[in-house]
């Protein structure tokens, strides 16, 4: 016997290799590639796809804002017209009144 | 691949892990030896060394992305070979011994054929736990700190273990 047994333990258990048959199973065994790795292959596309997405998403907030303003300034015009419109009536009906009124005295004096 | 080379084997292991077949290939031929040998010296059953070692690697696939590195990778491999072996040692206790298992090795390379193949024989002597720690500190040249870790044990236990399997197997050597 070896005095150094630890040395002979080291020599009995060395490493064996797998016979080829073995190796070929696990070969075989192995996933293909998953699509993680076709998606990176164009890194690009996907950027691309993003930034379109945001500034098509920009595009459409900007105009419904500018849609909206526009309809509020016709809104209001047409509210100015209206309350024009009412005063000019009124002061018509003043103006015809005043009118009435100094007939009425030039007939009585 | 440049084994010796961080750079190719970062990109390698990257490679991998991203699904790559080749890269993943590269890595079974790293390893297989490893666990099939790990597999083989617990078991001491061929077919059963075989099978544990289909098991693994079909996991190892499985896992791969979970695993941070080559370091990692190896660590995760012994950790579920060894527990993998001692649980089916323990569940299977009368496996067979394959006739050929003793005398796996190359002899050329060996100073005492007889004498390896008396130590394997009496390495199969030893319960499971305390075969695999030994299997662990003399075919991957694991210390005692790193079995502990690996099999998440006190350290005092790996060492008590190893000390009582020297003493056993001096014993039946004399």
């Amino acid at each position: 016997m070896s005095r150094d047994l630890e040395q002979d333990l080291r020599q009995a258990l060395r490493p064996v290799d797998p016979s080829a048959e073995l190796t070929s199973k696990l070969l075989a065994a192995i996933p293909t590639k998953h699509p993680a790795t076709t998606r990176s292959a164009r890194p690009w596309l996907r950027q691309m796809a993003v930034a379109a997405s945001i500034l098509l998403a920009l595009g459409l907030s900007w105009g419904t804002y500018q849609h909206q303003q526009q309809e509020r300034a016709s809104q209001a015009h047409a509210e100015l017209l209206k309350a024009l419109a009412i005063t000019n009536r009124s002061l018509d009906h003043v103006y015809r009144a005043v009118q009435s009124l100094d007939a009425d005295r030039g007939h009585g004096g | 691949m440049n084994a010796d080379d961080p750079h190719s084997r970062a990109a390698h292991w990257a490679a991998a892990r991203a699904g790559d077949a080749a890269a993943v290939a590269a890595l079974v031929r790293e390893h297989q030896r490893m666990v099939y040998s790990l597999g083989l010296r617990i078991l001491r059953n061929r077919a059963a060394a075989e099978d544990l070692t289909q098991d693994v690697f079909m996991q190892f696939f499985q896992r791969i992305t979970t695993l941070n590195s080559p370091a990692h990778a190896r660590h995760w491999l012994l950790q579920v070979a060894t527990h993998r072996a001692i649980d089916q040692l323990r569940r299977c206790p009368s496996l067979p011994t394959s006739d050929d298992v003793l005398s796996l090795v190359d002899e050329s390379q060996t100073a005492d054929p007889l004498l390896a193949n008396r130590l394997r024989a009496l390495i199969g002597d030893l319960p499971p736990q305390p075969r695999a720690i030994v299997v662990l500190r003399y075919q991957e040249d694991m210390d005692p700190t790193e079995i502990a870790e690996l099999l998440d044990m006190p350290i005092n236990t790996i060492k008590s273990h190893l000390r009582r399997a020297l003493e056993m197997l001096r014993g039946r050597l004399t």
